[in-house]
């Protein structure tokens, strides 16, 4: 019978814990004359799954677009300018629906960013252990597609191709 | 008349009110604390709310003393109080003191190349220091054209808002801003030493080779430097 109620609870999606010193999100932006990246260490991912099927139902994740560091402040203060980070100082993502397929996995769902929102499809890997899981992907969006004018150095501006790659990791008992 | 070049920088320190926060908690009796559980085990349950500053903390002083909360652009009414919508017409007025300074920089760059290349050509021509001399009048014009784009486009960075982040770090920034010094005082020293080079003798006047050869140097430094701090800043 316990066994029984074990399956039973078991099988219900339930909100995973998160590994917040392992997760981290980044995005790469291409200059002519250099890449710049920058990193966020706290990014705020949430993830129901179900640990039985390995199967992961939703996921939503916010970023303060402030935590980003590119090892040059001026230039992420410059960033921040561009995508208006006083009156957006959030990036939000909610999923719509996901792809697994052994260890490859495809999230879509709803980005907003500088107060657009956009469908976007990130593909990446789900590692499951037995009450871990550790998921990396990518994606890559367009400024100009969520109305950010590119910045620009010497008069420059970037290409308009944004980047992000991720990680994050889960834990349940 | 020899020309004689000062420039005065003045900074102003803003003051900065530090405000201790009260223990209200422990001025609480009891009863009150009670009637007050509910509320806060409400809050507790509220997502944590994150404070989002609109000046960075570690602001220079001239920063401080113009753009701070208490500083005199705001004191005079010049600037207004700090808000949300302020600080990003702020923001947009730094974006564009910042482009002005960068072309600005172009601009300086190209002038005092010019100015460093006819002043060589003047030191290697028979009639230098004469009235004649070919290249004297060009390297006057640019040396003067120099001063002038230097100081504006130096003082568009130096005047402007402060930036929304500045952590503490290293930088190419970091290198921009020291290369920065370095022109600043190769721009003090280099005309000083200008001066000095013409020198009246018994036949009329005469370039001094010795106090040419500073001057010439210090030229060559600060162009040098100048260069450097814009390159520096796209890597």
């Amino acid at each position: 019978m316990l066994l029984a109620a074990a399956a039973i609870t078991g099988a219900q999606p339930r909100i995973a814990e998160t590994l917040q010193g392992e997760c981290w999100i980044s995005y790469r932006l291409v200059h002519p004359l250099h890449a710049i990246e920058a990193k966020s260490l706290s990014p705020e991912y949430k993830v129901e799954l179900d640990p039985t099927t390995k199967e992961i139902k939703t996921v939503t994740a916010q970023v303060d677009v402030t935590t980003f560091d590119s090892g040059n402040s001026n230039r992420d203060s410059h960033a921040m300018e561009v995508i208006d980070a006083l009156t957006y100082p959030d990036v939000e993502f909610t999923s719509t629906s996901i792809v697994q397929k052994d260890d490859s996995l495809f999230v879509t769902g709803k980005l907003t960013f500088h107060g657009v929102t956009k469908e976007i499809t990130m593909a990446g890997t789900a590692q499951w252990q037995s009450n871990r899981l550790d998921v990396f992907g990518a994606f890559t969006i367009g400024l100009t597609e969520f109305k950010v004018d590119r910045p620009s150095l010497l008069m420059i501006p970037v290409e308009d191709k944004l980047s992000f790659t991720l990680a994050a990791a889960f834990s349940w008992k | 008349m020899k020309p004689f070049l000062v420039l005065a920088f003045i900074t102003v320190a803003g003051a900065q009110s530090l405000f201790g926060q009260e223990e209200f908690a422990s001025s609480l009796d009891t009863d009150l604390q009670f009637h007050l559980a509910p509320l806060k085990a409400r809050e507790d349950s509220l997502p944590p709310s994150v404070v989002r500053r609109l000046l960075p903390q570690n602001m220079s002083l001239m920063e401080k003393g113009l753009w701070g909360e208490n500083g005199i652009l705001r004191t005079t009414g010049i600037a207004s109080p700090l808000t949300p919508q302020v600080r990003k017409s702020e923001l947009s007025l730094r974006r564009a003191m910042l482009t002005a300074h960068q072309i600005g920089g172009f601009l300086t760059l190209a002038s005092m190349i010019a100015a460093v290349y006819y002043g060589q050509k003047s030191l290697l021509d028979p009639n230098s220091g004469q009235r004649n001399d070919p290249y004297r009048n060009p390297h006057q014009f640019f040396v003067t054209s120099t001063f002038v784009l230097y100081s504006a486009t130096g003082l568009l960075a130096v005047l402007s808002p402060p930036p929304l982040i500045r952590r503490d770090e290293i930088s190419t920034t970091t290198i921009h801003k020291t290369l920065a010094w370095v022109h600043f005082i190769g721009m003090v020293v280099t005309p000083i030493l200008g001066s000095t080079i013409l020198k009246r003798g018994p036949i009329g006047r005469y370039v001094d080779l010795n106090q040419a050869r500073f001057h010439q140097i210090s030229g060559y430094v600060t162009v040098s430097a100048l260069a450097a701090s814009m390159i520096v800043v796209t890597f």
